[in-house]
């Protein structure tokens, strides 16, 4: 008997039943023929309920809570103990932080039963039956999903709205119009970043003499943006997206996928396999930023974004009901999530033939994610950041000037 | 809340309209508040981090124990907390980013020469790691927030200097082990020399 086996037996809480009480006795008709056995539907009394539901719960609770709390505690501490200052809007701030907590067990919880499978899936079988290209097409398509589903990745643009349109336009013109390709830039780092991943896993390269690659142009560009005072107040927005795209959705997908490659591939059996792919995913989007703000700088100079933000201001549309906070945040969880389990599924349906397989599972897992996002995205606006009391002290002094 | 304390840290060196009686504290003991806060607020966080954990059991299978995981995690979360630090002066001086990131990363390189294949996967992964759903609006919230109490033009940049850190804290531990082991290799050999000239 193997000691972990019989740790578990022994620590397990177990009671014997006898079979006998859990068959129903067979009633016999005239003609000594036993009946059918139709059990009775199942009532649960709300107490049953919690008894079933809180060993599930709890402990993804308990892990989120872990993560949140002391973190919290720790700034509203420090703010209470060194800085003698209280709390502003406290209630606003703890039911935000509640949100987060509860988002982040949702989505971690739909992601390990809803995406993660989906992901697992396609790695194992996606290479062994297409060829190479195909493979890699899918691989870098997936990237550009996973970064646009990263959680993460709103908070960049709840934040942004903030920057300061004169100081820094090429910043907020970045943040604000060009949020979308911005996005893709970044998504394109991380697709880019998987393939190439991928192939040092099937080919067995050193990561050494890649970092190099790659940082020799991430650092000619850098110079090149520093060099232009405009260009330069963007470097700090895309060294950061770097950062905030290895996340808790693209670590474990593109992982799974790239590691189920390598294996098919037959080569990934070294240790190293599954490190680098990250490296990369940092390093390729902030090389995808700076590229789409060169460009964005080759097609409009400041004085005009600023003109165009002012004459905007001017008018002053009223926010359509889409942009405003809780509309905008379900909708924003649904933009996120949705395309990429789309996308997962076509490719299982029609690039693999495979079946759906658990699709109840599945779909309490995507509804899990889609539910989660939301939360989150409410949570965050209104918990870590309530921002927008917060832009209007600081707009004061701003116009003063 | 992030974005509060950012506001708010600056207070305690510098005059603000929002907070009574600022600054709090002499200034350069005011610049040491901040620094110390965001440095415990990045080495707690970024221990607290699971993936952290689990690729600190990765590392010590991966490296047969030469590399402990407690040394991998706190060398990760020193290396956040140093970053987060820089990142915050560099948001207060309006230090180009250009002059912290080039000479950085150009280190990283230097270190990244003269380290063996295990820990340059380690260590420029570890950038990755640390940063998670909760650690990485909270930290963009108090850039901006620091950066606008302070008006500065942008508060990004931070999570930046918290990923070249652990880089370059992973890679030193890593030389460090490296040099030690090789020590010990070769003053086993001198041993073994010593006993094999003494036998005969």
């Amino acid at each position: 008997v193997r000691f972990s086996e019989f740790v578990r037996d022994v620590s397990i809480n177990q009671e014997f039943v006898s079979y006998n009480a859990l068959t129903p006795t067979l009633e016999l008709d005239e003609d000594g023929i036993p009946r059918p056995y139709r059990p009775k539907n199942l009532r649960l009394r709300p107490i049953d309920v919690q008894r079933l539901l809180t060993p599930y719960v709890a402990p993804r609770f308990v892990d989120q809570l872990k993560a949140v709390v002391p973190l919290a505690l720790y700034l509203v501490l420090f703010q209470i103990v060194v800085l003698r200052q209280t709390v502003g809007e406290p209630w606003s701030v703890s039911w935000g932080l509640a949100a987060v907590i509860i988002g982040l067990m949702l989505f971690m919880e739909g992601l390990r039963l809803g995406l993660m499978p989906f992901a697992e899936t396609i790695g194992d079988t996606l290479p062994k039956k297409s060829k190479l290209p195909v493979v890699l097409i899918i691989a870098f398509m997936l990237g550009v999903g996973v970064t646009v589903a990263e959680p993460a990745i709103g908070a960049l643009q709840v934040v942004g709205s903030i920057v300061d349109v004169r100081k820094a336009p090429y910043l907020h013109v970045l943040l604000t119009e060009w949020t979308a390709a911005l996005l893709l830039a970044v998504g394109v780092g991380v697709g880019l970043a998987t393939v190439i991943g991928t192939l040092r896993f099937l080919n067995g390269w050193s990561l050494k003499p890649l970092v190099y690659l790659t940082l020799a142009p991430t650092l000619a560009l850098t110079v090149y943006c520093a060099a232009d005072p405009e260009l330069a107040k963007v470097l700090g927005l895309a060294w950061d997206c770097g950062a905030v795209t290895t996340g808790p959705v693209t670590v474990p997908i593109v992982l799974a996928l790239g590691i189920g490659i390598a294996a098919a591939g037959g080569k990934g059996e070294s240790s190293l396999a599954g490190f680098g792919i990250i490296t990369l995913a940092s390093l390729f989007p902030i090389i995808g930023v700076m590229t789409l703000a060169v460009f964005v700088a080759s097609q409009v100079s400041p004085e005009v974004v600023i003109q165009n933000f002012e004459a905007l201001a001017a008018q002053e549309a009223p926010t359509p009901w889409y942009a405003e906070t809780p509309a905008r945040e379900i909708v924003n969880g649904f933009r996120a999530v949705v395309p990429l389990i789309i996308f997962l599924f076509l490719v299982l349906r029609f690039v693999l033939g495979e079946k759906v397989r658990e699709a109840g599972i599945l779909g309490y897992g995507l509804l899990l994610c889609v539910l989660g996002m939301i939360v989150f995205g409410v949570g965050l606006s209104y918990g870590l950041s309530s921002w927008a009391s917060s832009r209007a002290a600081w707009s004061r002094p701003l116009s003063r000037r | 809340l992030g974005e509060q304390s950012g506001s708010l840290v600056a207070a305690a060196f510098a005059p603000l309209d929002y907070v009574a009686d600022s600054p709090l504290y002499v200034y350069a003991v005011g610049v040491a508040i901040a620094l110390v806060f965001a440095w415990i607020l990045g080495f707690g966080a970024t221990l607290a981090e699971p993936a952290l954990n689990a690729l600190g059991l990765t590392v010590e299978n991966l490296t047969n124990g030469a590399f402990k995981k407690s040394m991998l995690m706190y060398a990760v979360s020193i290396g956040v907390g140093c970053g987060i630090g820089v990142g915050v002066l560099k948001v207060l001086y309006e230090i180009p980013i250009a002059y912290i990131l080039i000479p950085g990363y150009l280190l990283a390189i230097l270190l990244t020469v003269f380290s063996s294949e295990e820990f340059v996967n380690v260590a420029w992964d570890s950038a990755g790691v640390t940063t998670g759903p909760v650690t990485v609006p909270l930290v963009l919230a108090m850039g901006l927030g620091f950066g606008n109490a302070v008006s500065a033009v942008e508060g990004f940049g931070i999570l930046a200097m918290a990923s070249i850190g652990p880089i370059l804290s992973v890679l030193l531990t890593g030389l460090a082990i490296q040099i030690a082991v090789s020590r010990r290799q070769r003053a086993a050999e001198r041993e073994a020399a010593a006993e094999g000239v003494g036998e005969v």
